[in-house]
């Protein structure tokens, strides 16, 4: 595919495309969806690169989204792909990691998908610290609806659904992740690829339950998050920033969360040694009962 | 099935009743396993209360028989109270001649109008045994009562003895001699009790021992589901507990990782079809169980499963509704739930074991079917069926049911390949996640064959027929309906699930009345095999359908496809499974 006829993405310019070339290895033939400027093309890109950095093969790569602008994700890449049901791709993406352990699945959700409606989803894949990497898409806004106020629309915000501004006051995602039991949370800004990257990185490669949440600006619904306001209002961390402690964390987090970086990284048993270690401990205790009556 | 006439071939509907502390549930384990090996068939009820202990009231019964046993049957032959007390509020269930084995040497006194022998009908037969008296002689304490009325009952009825005591040092083989030796002579000297002590005048009398020992497993329908998953290579079961489902998760909790597999509670029921539906995803054999209120959060889930061509294996085992309803009573209402919960049009698999062995067999049907078709496949049983045990023939587990039955696309095909081909079949090659540079993206949108999102008429046109177009597939490999005793009847009575083989002694209830009835058993609900009914209901003068539930959902579901024959609907609502009397009594008067 020609990458000429792609959309101009304003916020990718000046990135060396021809150093990456191989990225375009992980693009689907179907033209993204989503508005021009729209945050996610930059997403798509850091994805992209770090697979091909990373040498992740396409095709032991699983990518499992739910509903929402977030959700056309994986039908823009050549990956095994799965969009599934609004608020739903962590369990999914949990049932394909516990049948295939060896394949690399990244769950993309958004903040209306992540946050509302699978918010109850969260919780379990970070404390069962199952070893994928959870993407969350945040543009504060329903914006495949068109509009709407979602978990992480700022109090008072006037969107379709709030006319008179928003009386709820939002969620902050990486603070919940902290306290769900994550063992690795970190920020970026859609706005900046090689930060992007970097944080993929770290985050593809770490063993355990991966939550990245991402500012990502919606040009058509939002025009508060805007790239100028992320490039003026998001810091990276403080170059002391202890990712090992979780009180530092939760102290950024809990601050706002306009800091960009790895805030926490633990390592943990992951889901699927946890298993392995309940399957030695059960083979110890004889032979199944099943063995025992039809064997 | 009526008993006071001598009988010819042993059949006993057998009820102990206690309190806490007098072990009911040991005495029905007991006599289960020990009938069993001693050759006899096994169904046993056990209707409690919502919650666990609560009163402390316990009850326990089997059914046990020389030949087959289709039903709970109608009311007990043999009530063993360990409580008199309690015992009397079991009396209005025993059938006229019954038999009554009581404890004829209660330590506390009890004013003559309220004891257990002051209300017994004068037809009822009343054994006393003196079962704490034996209970002190072998421990010094009275707390054996129960395995001195077991005794008891195996010396009245001449049962050998060998199979009680095997089952004793069976089961307390780890607790050591001295209490292997105390149980042993408490049940001995309760059966010499009984076969000495106790004038018989009752017609009940033990089968012969056979001489080939009794194969036969016992089990119960959530044990059986669970094992047939197993035998079929399941590879990641994931649930959330709820009445009755749970113990089928707890046996794979316990089992399925000793054969590799991986066990996951979720946080909720969506979260467990979502997981199914990743493993499966994944190429792995994934299955989760539930109640109504589960599969009523799992609807959307299924429903993406069937857009997207996903396979997935739901058991449902059906309680009483609506909502919450009645967690620990039997119902067969949640048929329009499996087959028409959905938005869309949206074809899915919904089979119904009608005894404990078909919930091993249909497991294993449900996940070679759901894996080749791509699709979701729910499996009807219901708390009746997941609880009650039986005596079921060995099954020989065939390695050839692990074999994966995933259609995938030839290597070299890569280029160009089309998730969503259609093949005419309705069954597009799916390949695995990791098996070649076959890439695509499912979605539960409509979707052309590459599997992009496309909303046209003419793509959700061929769409929907695709999708459809593996019911046909499906009737061949689907376990198929079957008629019983067609010959010389007028009438068929049309059922599915537990209340199949309530048909099947209705059917003798009426041969015992010199009417000939045929019993029609439905085994896989949807997709429905409208051709097979025509041709076979069409030949009979009545149809009716019996069901355990308000709107005889079976039937209006089949009228739809059999404008030309009038179903008669037998609807029963009565929270519990239903008697073969009951029901006969409602159709008797149409059946000749």
């Amino acid at each position: 595919v020609n990458e000429k006829d792609r959309p101009d993405i304003p916020v990718l310019k000046g990135v060396r495309t021809e150093e990456k070339r191989g990225a375009f290895e992980y693009r689907s033939e179907n033209v993204p969806i989503w508005c021009p400027g729209c945050g996610y093309f930059g997403v798509s890109h850091a994805i992209n690169y770090t697979l091909t950095s990373l040498s992740v093969k396409p095709e032991d790569f699983v990518m499992i989204s739910g509903i929402g602008c977030s959700g056309r994700f994986p039908g823009f890449m050549k990956c095994y792909g799965f969009h599934t049901l609004h608020g739903r791709p962590l369990p999914v993406a949990a049932g394909v990691k516990m049948a295939r352990p060896e394949l690399t699945v990244f769950a993309v959700t958004g903040d209306g998908d992540g946050l509302g409606i699978g918010g109850g989803h969260l919780p379990h894949a970070a404390r069962r610290n199952i070893d994928i990497t959870c993407i969350l898409l945040d543009n504060t806004i329903y914006g495949l609806t068109k509009g709407q106020a979602s978990p992480t629309t700022p109090q008072g915000a006037v969107t379709s659904t709030t006319p008179y501004g928003n009386p709820d006051d939002p969620l902050k995602p990486a603070l919940l992740a902290l306290s769900y039991g994550a063992g690795f949370v970190a920020v970026a800004s859609a706005g900046e690829p090689d930060q992007m990257e970097e944080v993929f990185t770290q985050a593809v490669t770490h063993r355990g339950f991966s939550f990245v949440h991402i500012y990502s600006p919606c040009l058509t619904f939002d025009k508060k998050l805007s790239y100028d306001f992320l490039r003026t209002t998001l810091k990276p961390l403080p170059s002391n920033h202890d990712a090992s402690s979780l009180e530092k964390a939760v102290g950024v987090a809990l601050s706002g969360g306009f800091r960009t970086g790895v805030y926490y990284r633990v390592r943990r048993k992951t889901f699927d040694e946890r298993m392995e270690d309940i399957r030695e401990k059960a083979l110890k205790t004889g032979p199944s009962d099943f063995e025992k009556l039809f064997l | 099935m009526t008993s006071g006439k001598a009988h010819d071939s042993f059949d006993m509907k057998i009820r102990a009743c206690g309190i806490a502390g007098d072990g009911v549930i040991l005495t029905g384990s007991f006599l289960v396993e020990a009938l069993n090996s001693a050759g006899l068939y096994i169904l046993t009820f056990n209707d409690y209360g919502a919650e666990i202990k609560g009163s402390g009231k316990t009850v326990f019964q089997v059914r046990t028989s020389e030949s087959e046993i289709f039903s709970r049957g109608g009311d007990i032959d043999l009530l063993i109270a360990l409580n008199n007390a309690f015992a009397i509020e079991q009396l209005g269930d025993l059938q006229r001649n019954a038999i009554v084995i009581y404890d004829n040497d209660v330590p506390t006194y009890v004013k003559e109008k309220e004891s257990l022998m002051s209300r017994l009908s004068h037809n009822v037969i009343a054994y006393g045994v003196p079962m704490g008296t034996i209970s002190s002689r072998a421990f010094g304490t009275t707390r054996s009562k129960n395995i001195a009325a077991v005794g008891a009952f195996g010396g009245i009825f001449g049962f050998p003895l060998e199979p009680f005591e095997n089952y004793l040092k069976k089961r307390l083989a780890k607790k050591g001699g001295e209490l292997v030796e105390k149980n042993l002579s408490c049940l001995r000297m309760g059966y010499e009790y009984g076969r000495t002590e106790i004038r018989k005048r009752d017609t009940f009398r033990a089968p012969r021992p056979g001489r080939k020992r009794s194969e036969r497993i016992v089990l119960n329908g959530n044990e059986s589901a669970a094992y047939g998953a197993i035998a079929a290579g399941l590879d990641l079961y994931a649930g959330y507990p709820i009445t009755p489902a749970t113990k089928i998760m707890e046996v794979l909790a316990k089992d399925l990782v000793k054969h590799g597999g991986s066990v996951v509670q979720t946080e909720d029921e969506i979260s467990a079809i979502a997981t199914v539906i990743g493993g499966f995803f994944a190429g792995k054999r994934s299955m989760t169980a539930t109640s109504g209120p589960g599969l009523s959060l799992m609807t959307e889930m299924i429903n993406l499963a069937v857009m997207a061509e996903n396979p997935a294996v739901i058991i449902n085992s059906q309680r009483g509704g609506p909502s919450t309803g009645l967690p620990t009573k039997s119902e067969q209402s949640d048929l329009n739930l499996a087959v028409y919960g959905a938005s869309g049009d949206s074809p899915r698999v919904v089979l119904a074991p009608t005894n404990v062995a078909e919930c091993f067999s249909m497991t294993v049907t449900a996940l070679q079917i759901a894996e080749k078709y791509q699709l979701p496949v729910i499996v009807l049983m219901d708390f009746f069926l997941s609880n009650r045990q039986e005596s079921i023939e060995p099954i020989k587990v065939d390695p050839a049911w692990r074999k994966s039955t995933n259609i995938a696309p030839e290597p070299g095909t890569e280029e160009g390949y089309l998730r969503y081909r259609n093949t005419g079949s309705g069954i597009s090659p799916r390949a695995i996640p990791g098996a070649g540079r076959f890439f695509y993206t499912q979605t539960g949108l409509e979707h052309d064959e590459s599997g992009k999102p496309a909303y046209t008429t003419e793509l959700h046109r061929t769409g929907t027929e695709k999708r459809f177009a593996k019911m046909k597939g499906i009737l061949k490999e689907g376990p198929p309906p079957r008629v019983y005793g067609a010959r010389g009847a007028k009438t068929a009575v049309v059922s599915w699930g537990s209340t199949f083989g309530v048909v099947r002694d209705v059917q003798k209830l009426a041969k015992e009345d010199g009417v000939d009835m045929a019993a029609v058993k439905v085994p896989m609900i949807y997709p429905a095999d409208v051709r097979w009914y025509e041709r076979t209901l069409g030949k009979f003068k009545r149809v009716f359908v019996v069901e355990l539930n308000a709107t005889c959902q079976l039937a209006s579901f089949l009228q739809g496809h059999l404008p030309g024959i009038a179903l008669c609907k037998v609807p029963f609502v009565s929270s519990l499974p239903l008697k073969p009397g009951e029901v006969y009594k409602r159709i008797k008067g149409d059946l000749r």
